[in-house]
């Protein structure tokens, strides 16, 4: 038992990270699913959630949850401009692929140096959802990750009913595996693709609370949160839900073992041989339907 | 006189400008010319890979770093001398473009640019973790100053400038010969007929690897020309900021155009420099160029620059279609 215990905790603490980092990069799934757009503003998404929390909590003195819901509102709408402005005229061009990259990447780029610009660089933090931390024997787990699981989970199940059940989540599921039989059936891929660019921001915003804690809100953590998400998703196939699910849980209880046994600085090198490993024996990642 | 005559005619006076400019420009402009030396080879290697091949590779700057701190940590720890430096950063360079080019070219578009940007990420955490050897964040000092016949490049800008100026040019050379080579028609078949250039024999993976390889070492050599000139290696090469300055040159000068990378590099080291005092607003100011010249400008410089020849020749009354450089 004493020699199980630094392994169960680190099967708990990865199995919360792989909620956490589910959540994180669904975002990006759906997008890519339902556009073809791989979206390089997701971590500045992800940011500006905890950006939002912290300016309607420490700076509006709102309440902490009213502020959460707050900002995420705010996402979801930022989503629909964004699409409005800047993605739907480009959309009909045929190269839009590379497009959409070097357009999302320019506006991450503005996204996330706006929060320093308008708020000041000073170091942001906002408190973690319910303080304090549980004891079991052996094991602490703080309350923070409970919460963090059982919202990241909560939020995957609703997807996945959202997906399956309502007319929406089918004509986005149809979208994704058939783009010209979609539109011949008469799914208005306009109208799917800014609710869903919307709503990966909505989710990405939720993220951003749940991850805030865990990093501090500024310019350089979007990119980092980014670039484990981009692992992630490729991971799992590009636009593949399911994939990005167990890729993240693949990858969130990886990390918790190798920061455990080899440190920090080493889960970025040993998710990408891993990365590499896998895309060398499936080009198209764990679960990805088109290469 | 035909359209054309007077383009070269523009681009040989540019050149020979630039043979005499650090005798009168003082060393302010010689310092950035350097650099936008540096900066044209590595966006014009960039646009040979993604403008030309099709590869969607973020890993530009990545080979840029690896060439850096490969002449770098060969100079400082096993004594090699920098001339040989220069060739060891692009040996390197491309091996590295070797190893992950052999997963990564047979993956298809986005994946491409995923993977590579996940090197990217990669690199600096390498660099830390080999801190001892490479100096980590506070970056790699002591490599010597270039030599030749008993002079000493560290005395004046003067040295470097040429030296910057003839690897622009080979490069630039290099990099025209190859996209006019039958390697360069290779890819305008693949672009044109994928399916009808592969029953033909064209084999793509082939003539990628060839390009990604040879772009690797070209932006290694530059790479390690970089750090002697600036005498430090660090991993900011590798920050997000610079990483922006770079694809703003190529998408600027245009994708898939010649000329249009080393005019965006130009405009861009010279727009980084004059924005130094904005501060937290210039890269805003670089966002919203990305974002407004693929919305607005989507040919680039080299674009729009062409439009104005087409206009000049019409006012000329002359109909000769012409073509800036080798665009496809």
């Amino acid at each position: 038992m004493q020699i199980l215990t630094p392994i169960i905790n680190a099967v708990i603490s990865g199995v919360i990270l792989g909620a956490l980092y589910a959540v994180m990069s669904m975002g990006l799934t759906l997008i890519y699913g339902v556009g073809r757009m791989f979206n390089f503003a997701h971590g500045a998404f992800i940011l500006w959630g905890g950006y939002f929390t912290w300016f309607f909590y420490s700076k509006s003195h709102l309440n902490y949850y009213v502020s959460i819901v707050l900002g995420i509102i705010i996402l979801f709408v930022l989503g629909l401009i964004i699409d409005r402005i800047m993605l739907y005229s480009l959309r009909k061009k045929p190269d839009f692929g590379i497009i959409s990259v070097l357009v999302t990447l320019g506006l991450a780029i503005i996204l996330g140096n706006a929060g320093d610009v308008i708020f000041g660089s000073r170091i942001k933090t906002i408190p973690k959802i319910i303080d304090g931390f549980l004891k079991v024997g052996d094991f602490t787990i703080t309350y923070h990750d409970i919460a963090t699981l059982v919202i990241s989970v909560a939020i995957l199940l609703f997807l996945e009913l959202f997906l399956r059940k309502t007319t929406v989540g089918t004509a986005l599921r149809a979208i994704s595996q058939d783009n010209i039989g979609a539109k011949i059936v008469g799914i208005n891929l306009d109208r799917l693709f800014a609710f869903t660019l919307a709503l990966s921001a909505a989710l990405g915003g939720i993220s951003g609370v749940l991850l805030a804690p865990r990093f501090f809100i500024a310019p350089f953590v979007g990119w980092e949160i980014l670039f484990k998400a981009v692992i992630i998703v490729i991971f799992g196939g590009l636009g593949s839900v399911k994939g990005t699910l167990i890729s993240a849980f693949i990858l969130g209880i990886l990390e918790a073992f190798v920061s455990m046994y080899m440190g920090m600085f080493w889960v970025q090198p040993m998710w990408f041989i891993l990365l590499v490993a896998v895309l060398f024996l499936r080009p198209r990642g764990l679960f990805g339907e088109w290469a | 006189m035909d359209i054309k005559d007077y383009k070269n005619g523009i681009g040989l006076l540019l050149l020979l400008f630039l043979l005499v400019c650090p005798w009168f420009s003082g060393s302010y402009y010689a310092h950035l010319l350097i650099i936008c030396f540096i900066w044209a080879v590595v966006a014009s290697a960039w646009n040979l890979i993604m403008g030309y091949a099709g590869i969607f590779s973020f890993a530009q700057l990545a080979f840029f770093t690896v060439g850096s701190y490969a002449s770098g940590l060969a100079e400082v720890w096993l004594g090699v001398s920098p001339w040989f430096g220069l060739f060891i950063g692009g040996l390197i360079s491309a091996f590295a473009g070797f190893v992950i080019g052999f997963p990564c070219l047979r993956l298809k578009g986005l994946y491409i640019c995923l993977v590579t940007i996940a090197f990217h990420q990669v690199i600096p955490i390498f660099i830390k973790l080999g801190a001892k050897w490479t100096g980590g964040d506070v970056g790699l000092m002591g490599m010597p100053h270039y030599h030749l016949f008993g002079y000493n490049f560290g005395g004046s800008k003067i040295g470097y400038y040429y030296l910057g100026f003839f690897l622009f040019l080979l490069f630039n050379v290099v990099i025209h010969k190859i996209i006019n080579s039958n390697v360069g028609l290779a890819f305008v078949a693949l672009r044109d007929s994928e399916n009808f250039a592969e029953s033909l024999g064209v084999n793509r993976q082939k003539y990628n690897m060839i390009v990604f390889v040879i772009s690797a070492f070209i932006t290694g050599v530059m790479g390690a020309f970089y750090i002697h000139y600036l005498k430090v290696a660090t991993p900011r090469t590798l920050e997000i900021e610079i990483f922006a300055a770079a694809i703003m040159m190529v998408v600027i000068g245009g994708l898939g155009k010649f000329p249009g990378a080393i005019m965006g590099a130009f405009f861009v080291t010279f727009l980084d420099e004059w924005l130094r005092t904005a501060g937290l607003i210039r890269p805003i100011i670089f966002g919203v160029i990305i974002i407004g010249a693929i919305m607005l400008f989507s040919r680039g410089l080299s674009g729009l620059i062409e439009s104005f020849f087409e206009w000049l020749d019409k006012m000329l009354g002359k109909n000769t279609k012409i073509n800036l450089g080798d665009n496809h």
